[in-house]
């Protein structure tokens, strides 16, 4: 073969096969990047993502939100129904799972900056104030950057084998329900929309609705479990048993404090629930002192609602999936309580208003 | 721009190549040579453009000085001599890397022994500095030697600026490369070497996206959790990061050299299978080879004439000297200083052995080469001489934890101290990094390296779907691309 052959050959290959993917990803638009309704009679469910913070930001900035919910799972678990009655316009659930400080600062900040955004509800973690606590490795500062020309996702979303792959797997899903709906009689078409509800019926938030349904016996092992798994990935770290060690991240909190006010933002702060069980685990493992000085000088930048006691909701143990996160059938108990609805018979010791101290 | 990202594979390059051969092709040469430069310059702005005009001002000055030290003639009216000129330069262009590269190690370490409380200055180091200092302090040595006879500024320029070479080289010699920007015979499209480039470049791509990529994840986790690693795991993270820095660097050289082969220019081979070698001579002779025959001639050899007379004694200590300052050159940091100073050591054993004609079987000596360059990469690797000497210390005292499945024929094991679980669970819960290592372990002793296979490189519908296969599997696992090791020195 000759070189001149061998070089066009190789070159018209290479982009045939990249063009070919880069099409057929952005049209099946797996990880949802893009902002077109191309095939939108066809491809309705999207499920298979290249991870939860690239699609969740994407997913909250074609929405254009006015309120928000910033937290981590314990706050993604719950319902999104509930705060929309106490905040019905364009509201967004903008949990991340075991996300940091830095990372939901720096994503309250963009949103602040691109957005018009009015009223905030944000979840804090004690375990999210550790100073040596890593960032998901999917969290990008140049994403959240509201300066920055970000393309990394273009990219990811384009090419790649995975995305092929979810793309592919994504076309599948959605040419199942396309025959479901169109060549079923009726009677076939409830028994089996009957069928999926019952795996899929979600809460509007990711996870299943079975979870309300956890049998007693499910949530004693995972509590188990969580009482291994979560210190050692959260809270054993060499400077965390130093109260002084969440500063760095209460001045991150006081910022957007800061920049709430200044934007005339309704900000709306709590503290997550946890069982009795992961507030003696703090006792045991040594952060006893910092889980303290935590709540006290979290009063010093901001008043909260502080649900993170020991109260009537925590000591039952069974009110939690696994010990740190509440069920989600408990999750009105939470926005009733920050939005002050009387309507609803909150215990009174859940859920304790801590003014900001000057 | 990286060169393992989209933009670069299928905008900068093509691009780049494109104008730059048009404009030969209608015999525009010194728009095509500025059409180089423009579009290098463009390469390195990518990244920060503030550091721009510190790269072009160090070109100016160097160049300036080269030329008023080639035309230097000695008579009684020179207001300085050629030597102090010489040193003048020296001078500034070591001052800038020290200000960017060591003042806070400096600092620092003042600091420590003086209990004194300086700020550091946290500056950003600019990209490829450690680079471009070295090959144009090489130009000016060479000028004041009258070793230099090329002096385009345009040759001069693209010398120090060529995208291919430029982030983290190899380390070029202005003897091979200047005849090449100046040569006509290089402005022409020439098939072979667009092939052989491809070739070359794709190999790169492969070596640098799936394997070493692959190894990064295991090394970042293993040395993060340093402290509390079993024996396997401290193993497999210290060899996970020998793998990947072989398989990164020398990745990053043949897409240098691809690349650059794209323009009809030769790069040196940098890479030739250094994790053969059966001894530390023949590793530095095999691994980042620019790099050694620049401290060979700028740095060892200028020391050894330092003495009046040279005896072997003095050559170990040329030998040492020389690897120090090789250990600091990679980074301001003590674990850079205790990596290079291992290797002088080694190299001054390795040449008593030499002397006293010792032989050694070539098993045992590869083995003890692997395992000394192993080892001493993890001073390389770790961010404080604490959490090298926690791997080092797993590695040796770790606790033995062998796969759950073991259990039942490996119990008798269970009283000298053997665990069974999970292996790898600090390096990420992955059983395949064992595979990985087995694999790159075949790759390294038996297979040819890049330049082999370039060099025996046909054109062909086999070398077509090799490298086909090659890129194809690459490219489409660039998504999550991360910047190259040498990046950072």
């Amino acid at each position: 073969m000759k070189n001149k052959l061998f070089s066009k050959l190789f070159i018209s290959l290479s982009l045939v096969v990249m063009f070919s993917m880069a099409t057929f990803n952005y049209f099946i638009n797996p990880y949802k990047v893009f902002n077109h309704n191309y095939f939108s009679s066809y491809i309705k469910t999207r499920d298979h993502q290249a991870s939860h913070r690239m699609t969740l930001f994407y997913s909250a900035v074609y929405q254009n939100p006015e309120s928000l919910l910033i937290g981590t799972s314990r706050m993604g678990i719950l319902p999104i129904s509930e705060p929309k009655k106490y905040m019905p316009n364009k509201l967004f659930n903008m949990w991340m799972p075991g996300g940091t400080i830095e990372e939901q600062t720096h994503l309250i900040k963009y949103m602040i900056a691109k957005f018009n955004i009015k009223e905030i509800v944000w979840s804090l973690d004690f375990h999210s104030f550790n100073p040596e606590l890593a960032n998901d490795p999917n969290f990008s500062y140049n994403r959240v950057d509201p300066n920055a020309i970000y393309k990394d996702d273009y990219n990811l979303a384009l090419f790649g084998y995975q995305t092929t792959f979810n793309s592919i797997k994504t076309l599948k899903d959605n040419l199942k329900n396309f025959k479901l709906n169109h060549k079923t009689t009726s009677k076939q078409k409830i028994e089996k929309s009957l069928k999926t509800k019952k795996q899929t019926v979600t809460l509007g938030n990711g996870w299943d609705e079975k979870v309300n349904s956890i049998s007693n016996d499910e949530i004693d092992i995972q509590t188990k479990k969580q009482l291994i798994h979560y210190p050692e990935k959260y809270l054993r770290y060499r400077t965390f048993n130093n109260p002084k060690s969440i500063q760095s991240n209460l001045t991150k909190v006081e910022e957007i404090i800061n920049i709430c006010k200044k934007k005339n933002i309704k900000l709306h702060v709590y503290t997550s629930p946890v069982s009795q069980s992961f507030l003696n685990l703090y006792k045991e493992i040594g952060l006893q002192n910092t889980f303290v000085a935590w709540k006290k000088d979290l009063s010093k930048v901001t008043s909260y609602t502080d649900f993170c006691t020991l109260n009537s909701i925590t000591k039952e143990k069974y009110n939690f999936l696994d010990g740190s996160h509440l069920k989600p059938s408990l999750g009105y108990l939470i926005y009733a309580r920050l939005f002050h609805d009387n309507s609803v018979n909150i215990p009174n010791d859940f859920g304790i208003f801590i003014e900001k101290k000057n | 721009m990286l060169f393992n990202s989209y933009e670069f594979i299928f905008l900068f390059l093509p691009i780049s190549f494109i104008i730059y051969f048009y404009l030969t092709s209608k015999r525009l040469i010194t728009a095509s040579k500025g059409w180089l430069i423009f579009s290098s310059l463009f390469f390195y702005s990518w990244w920060n453009i503030a550091y721009l005009p510190l790269i072009l001002i160090s070109i100016l000055f160097n160049y300036s000085l080269s030329k008023s030290l080639i035309e230097f003639k000695e008579h009684n009216k020179n207001y300085i001599s050629k030597k102090r000129l010489l040193q003048v330069g020296l001078i500034l262009n070591i001052s800038l890397l020290i200000y960017f590269k060591y003042m806070d190690f400096f600092i620092s370490n003042t600091n420590f022994v003086f209990n004194s409380e300086i700020s550091l200055l946290h500056l950003a180091l600019p990209l490829a500095i450690s680079f471009f200092t070295l090959q144009q302090i090489a130009f000016l040595i060479d000028s004041y030697e009258g070793l230099v006879e090329e002096k385009n500024f345009l040759d001069y320029t693209i010398f120090v600026i060529f995208f291919p070479q430029l982030i983290a080289g190899p380390i070029v010699h202005h003897a091979e490369m200047m005849p090449q920007f100046s040569s006509r015979w290089n402005l022409v499209k020439n098939y072979k070497n667009i092939s052989a480039g491809l070739f070359i470049f794709s190999i790169g791509l492969f070596k640098k996206v799936v394997i070493a990529d692959a190894f990064a994840q295991w090394a970042n986790l293993g040395f993060t959790n340093s402290a509390t690693l079993n024996l396997l795991e401290a193993w497999a993270a210290s060899l996970s990061y020998t793998f990947q820095m072989y398989f990164d660097f020398s990745g990053y050289t043949d897409m240098a050299i691809g690349a650059a082969l794209l323009f009809n220019i030769k790069l040196p081979q940098n890479f030739n299978s250094p994790y053969k070698a059966t001894g530390i001579i023949d590793f530095w002779q095999r691994w980042h080879i620019t790099l050694t025959v620049f401290i060979k001639t700028y740095v060892y050899t200028p020391i050894l004439r330092s003495f009046s007379r040279i005896t072997f004694t003095k050559a170990m200590f040329a030998t040492f000297a020389a690897m120090f300052i090789s250990g600091l050159w990679h980074g301001a940091g003590w674990n850079y200083i205790v990596w290079g100073s291992l290797h002088g050591v080694a190299l001054v054993i390795n040449h008593h052995w030499q002397k006293r004609k010792i032989k050694m079987n070539k098993i045992l000596a590869w083995f003890i080469t692997f395992n000394f360059v192993n080892v001493t990469l993890i001073f390389f690797k770790a961010s404080t001489l604490s959490q090298a000497m926690e791997v080092l210390n797993n590695m040796i005292t770790g606790n033995i934890v062998l796969y759950h499945s073991l259990d039942s024929v490996l119990s008798f094991l269970t009283p000298f101290g053997v665990h069974f679980g999970t292996v790898f669970t600090h390096i990420g819960e992955k059983p395949k990094t064992l595979v990985y290592i087995i694999i790159a372990f075949i790759i390294i002793l038996a297979f040819k390296n890049s330049n082999e296979l370039t060099e025996k490189f046909k054109a062909s519908k086999y070398s077509l779907a090799y490298i086909f296969t090659l890129f194809i599997v690459a490219i489409s696992m660039l998504s999550n691309f991360s910047e190259f090791l040498y990046f950072n020195f």
